[in-house]
């Protein structure tokens, strides 16, 4: 199995903590803004496009872009 | 102690800006301790433009300044620039601020306090509002004031803004702030980088006393410059920022990259660590991932089956109350313009003043009343659905669609208040933060039916389209036809967009990002607030516009106006007025009549007399318009309306409705000459709409194809000067203005031939 893997591939209910997130650099940088940064555990509340994230107490609906890659690491599901 | 109160209020305003991460409770803090209202709502970006209030506190009076809310203070264009230069009081309408209030959502505090690690660094005192306590307190956070103001350096203090719980302990402690500096315990960037900025500053202010201008750029504005590579700053044409300067940046940026701070990942960082250090051990969550009311909710309204079938009973429940509300209150309101109306025909001596004030100006007011219900029944439902937070998910559910043309589920809200009026609609596009994107949004959100066309609409549909039923009066063909000029709004609108994201403005879709705040109940009170002033807003904004192109058309079709018109047309009828008299004079004469017969044909005769004067005043009526400088435009213009189905009269309508559309009913009443102000409801205009012939034929004008073709026109023609200028100044350039109106104008002209045309080798002439 693969360590890392696109945000947007977490499962519903499962957590995942963000690896890396490149792609263009003002969308990275709102992106950090915004709260989604290396380091940090997101809970896939809904998958799908666009998906509803659960990060440090607030709930993000996201669509990313071609222009993104997020990876995150799988950690245990609900 | 009188004398004190007498220095204190000489002594200058002082100034506080509230600066916030969207929805985080600035507006309805703003409003708690200002006597100014500012709109509030549920959803991110409902303040677009900065307000300014007033409070006295402590016999000091404060300007307060509501900002837009924003997630961070590194501009990425123009309107994220304002906020910054407001604040560090560049902006040339607001003093520079003497506090920033930074208002802070207790329960989302890591996010939040990136910005107040970026406030603090603008070197004005700073106050933090720990804002909806009671939402932290629900989801089991735990929080260590004390310890947290000693670190931030700052007054730190908690509060319910929507409760007013906390605001005395705020009102006490912003006087005492003022002209103090904070100092937290630590800053955000370490010892190397702030090295690297002073560097900066210094090679600043050597070229700038070089130059001899003593312009100075302030110190976050060159930590921005740093930070930002490529970013809005570099561009903004700031004073001493020249590309040898650029240059010294890049370097600079080298050299930190060297020292393992890599610019631009480095921000994010390094502020993230600094807020994990102030939060450490002051915050506790007890309950990180306790499942809310809210998550709960969100499972079902945010269900791709169930959320959708909702979102859509919703929507229906909108729409269908916008129809059956607001059709009373507009027949009222109609009712009072005629009576008024008939009042000042009936006080007043005939001539231009009684006409200009009756059929100019009362006719004017009354177009704009008209729709007042309709806008402010749909303001409601948006504040409502705003307020309780259910628009993002509204946004949520739409992306999918929007995504497909190639915008997101932010351009949802700007077209969805588009129904009421563009205008505020396409206010709204500004929490859009893709240029291009707020660009297509911008573009097509007049092709929304906003209230403006129902009563070109309804006139139509009452007088043409046959009152067939369906399904024992459930569905009718006339309510279909309306639906049907809704739908062709709708999909031209959505063809359109993805026509422009694929030409004109193309580009990548961007992400879409978007905080869903938890649900709450709304207070009836802030809904019904927001609605009056919107509904305020399109009274004052958009109805000086159309009060003083309803006073244009009416001079138009009023003048020349040459007296003896009237005399002539007078002159044709005076045989059967003599007629009239003349038997009226012989019935006395008889006496073969009893006393009743001899009544009753007098009655008669009355009445004739009395339609007889009605026609002689319509004929004048209509002789005069068509001499007038507005018939002789529609007789210019004749030849380019022919295709379309028209007349000269229908073209001289559209003309006149150039600047507002809603003008046509109005118009058409004056040119198909039956007494002018002629609203859509009344029986006689659809009569004589029916019944009006080709001149020199017994050929008809109107016919289905011609009233649908009218119809089609007005739905996608761009006949709104309101929309046009508001375009102008969200753009900043009269090009896509100029852009809008064309477009639109063509694809109603084309729209139109293609029904006319089509209609009438259906229905066969
Ligand atoms: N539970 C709770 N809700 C609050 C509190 N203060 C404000 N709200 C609600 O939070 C929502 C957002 O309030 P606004 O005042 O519009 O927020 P804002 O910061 O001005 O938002 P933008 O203008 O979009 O940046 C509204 O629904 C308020 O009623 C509070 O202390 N507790
Ligand atoms: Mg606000």
């Amino acid at each position: 199995m693969k360590a890392f893997l696109p945000l947007f591939r977490l499962a519903a209910g499962q957590i995942g903590e963000i690896e890396s997130i490149s792609g263009d650099p003002s969308q990275v940088h709102r992106l950090h803004e915004l709260g989604l940064y290396q380091g940090i555990k997101v809970t896939m509340i809904r998958s799908g496009s666009p998906c509803v994230i659960r990060l440090a107490g607030h709930k993000l609906c996201f669509r990313q872009n071609d222009g993104l890659d997020i990876q995150v690491r799988p950690l245990a599901g609900i | 102690m009188s004398s004190v109160v007498e220095t204190r209020a000489e002594s200058r305003t002082i100034t506080i800006a509230l600066l916030g991460n969207p929805n985080t409770g600035k507006s309805t803090l703003f409003n708690a301790l200002a006597d100014v209202r500012q709109h509030v709502g549920n959803y991110p970006g409902v303040t677009v433009e900065k307000k300014i209030g007033h409070v006295l506190l402590d016999g000091q009076r404060f300007a307060l300044v509501d900002l837009p809310g924003t997630y961070s203070l590194a501009p990425r264009s123009p309107d994220e620039m304002v906020t910054v230069d407001v604040l560090l009081g560049r902006q040339t309408d607001v003093t520079a601020p003497d506090v920033i209030l930074c208002v802070v959502d207790a329960s989302k505090l890591e996010r939040n306090l990136y910005l107040v690690s970026q406030a603090i660094e603008l070197g004005v005192p700073t106050v933090v509002v720990l804002n909806k306590m009671d939402v932290a307190a629900e989801h089991g956070i735990e929080l260590d004031i004390a310890l947290l103001q000693k670190r931030l350096g700052v007054p730190v203090i908690p509060l319910q803004a929507d409760r007013r719980i906390g605001l005395e302990s705020l009102k006490q402690e912003l006087p005492q702030v003022v002209g103090q500096t904070s100092t937290p315990s630590e800053l955000p960037f370490p010892d190397a980088f702030r090295q690297e900025v002073l560097r900066l500053q210094n090679d600043l202010q050597d070229a700038s006393s070089q130059a001899g201008s003593g312009a100075t750029l302030p110190r976050y504005l060159v930590e921005r410059l740093l930070l930002d590579q490529g970013g809005y700053v570099e561009q903004a044409d700031l004073p001493g920022v020249t590309s040898e300067l650029l240059e010294r940046v890049s370097e600079a940026r080298a050299r930190l990259a060297d020292a393992g701070f890599p610019v631009p990942a480095v921000e994010a960082k390094t502020r993230y660590q600094w807020v994990a250090r102030m939060l450490d051990g002051a915050v506790v969550n007890r309950s990180e991932d306790r499942i809310t009311l809210t998550d709960r909710l969100d499972q079902w309204l945010m269900h791709r089956v169930w959320g959708t079938a909702l979102f859509i009973a919703v929507m229906v429940v909108v729409f269908q109350s916008i129809f059956m509300w607001a059709i009373p209150l507009m027949d009222l309101i109609e009712e009072v313009i005629a009576w008024l109306s008939e009042s000042i025909s009936a006080v007043m001596a005939e001539g231009a003043l009684r006409s200009l004030l009756a059929d100019g100006v009362l006719a004017g007011v009354g177009s704009v009343l008209v729709f007042l219900p309709q806008i402010l029944i749909l303001f409601f439902f948006i504040a409502l659905l705003e307020e309780c937070g259910y628009m993002a998910r509204a946004a949520y559910l739409m992306d999918r669609l929007m995504y497909r043309v190639g915008l997101s589920g932010k351009s949802f809200i700007p077209l969805l208040s588009s129904f009421a009026c563009a205008v505020p609609g396409i206010m709204a596009t500004r929490v859009i933060e893709d240029r291009r994107d707020r660009l297509v949004t911008i573009l097509v959100a007049p092709l929304m039916t906003c209230s403006a066309r129902l009563p070109v609409y309804t006139l139509l549909i009452a007088a043409f389209i046959p009152d067939q039923r369906w399904l024992g009066g459930w569905l009718g063909l006339q309510g279909i036809t309306m639906l049907a000029m809704y739908l062709l709004g709708m999909a031209t609108a959505v063809l359109a967009a993805w026509l422009f994201k694929r030409t004109l403005l193309r580009g990548q879709t961007p992400s879409f990002i978007m905080e869903l705040p938890h649900y709450r109940l709304p207070s009836l009170q802030t809904v019904v607030r927001r609605m009056l002033e919107n509904g305020w807003a399109f009274v004052s904004g958009a109805g000086t516009l159309i009060l003083v192109v309803a006073i244009l058309v009416w001079a138009a079709a009023y003048f020349p106006h040459p007296p003896e018109i009237g005399s002539q047309v007078r002159a044709g009828y005076t045989e059967q007025l003599a007629a009239l008299e003349q038997r009226e004079r012989g019935l006395q004469d008889r006496d073969d009549l009893s006393e009743d017969q001899r009544q009753a044909a007098l009655d008669q005769l009355l009445e004739e007399r009395g339609e007889l004067r009605a026609e002689i005043s319509s004929a004048v009526a209509a002789a005069y318009m068509e001499q007038s400088f507005l018939a002789r435009a529609g007789h210019f213009i004749e030849p380019v309306v022919r295709p379309l189905g028209w007349d000269w009269r229908i073209g001289c309508a559209v003309i006149a409705s150039f600047p507002a559309r809603e003008v046509v009913v109005g118009t058409l009443g004056v040119i198909y000459h039956l007494g002018e102000g002629e609203d859509e409801t009344s029986e006689s205009l659809r009569e004589t709409l029916r019944s009006a012939t080709w001149p020199g034929t017994g050929r008809k004008v109107f016919n289905v194809p011609v009233a649908l073709s009218l119809m089609v026109f007005f739905a996608l023609c761009a006949q709104c000067a309101p929309t046009l200028v508001i375009i102008r100044r969200e753009t900043n350039s009269w090009a896509w203005p100029i852009f809008t109106f064309v477009y639109m104008t063509l694809l109603a002209y084309i729209g139109a031939l293609i029904t006319y045309q089509t209609g009438m080798l259906l229905v066969g002439s």
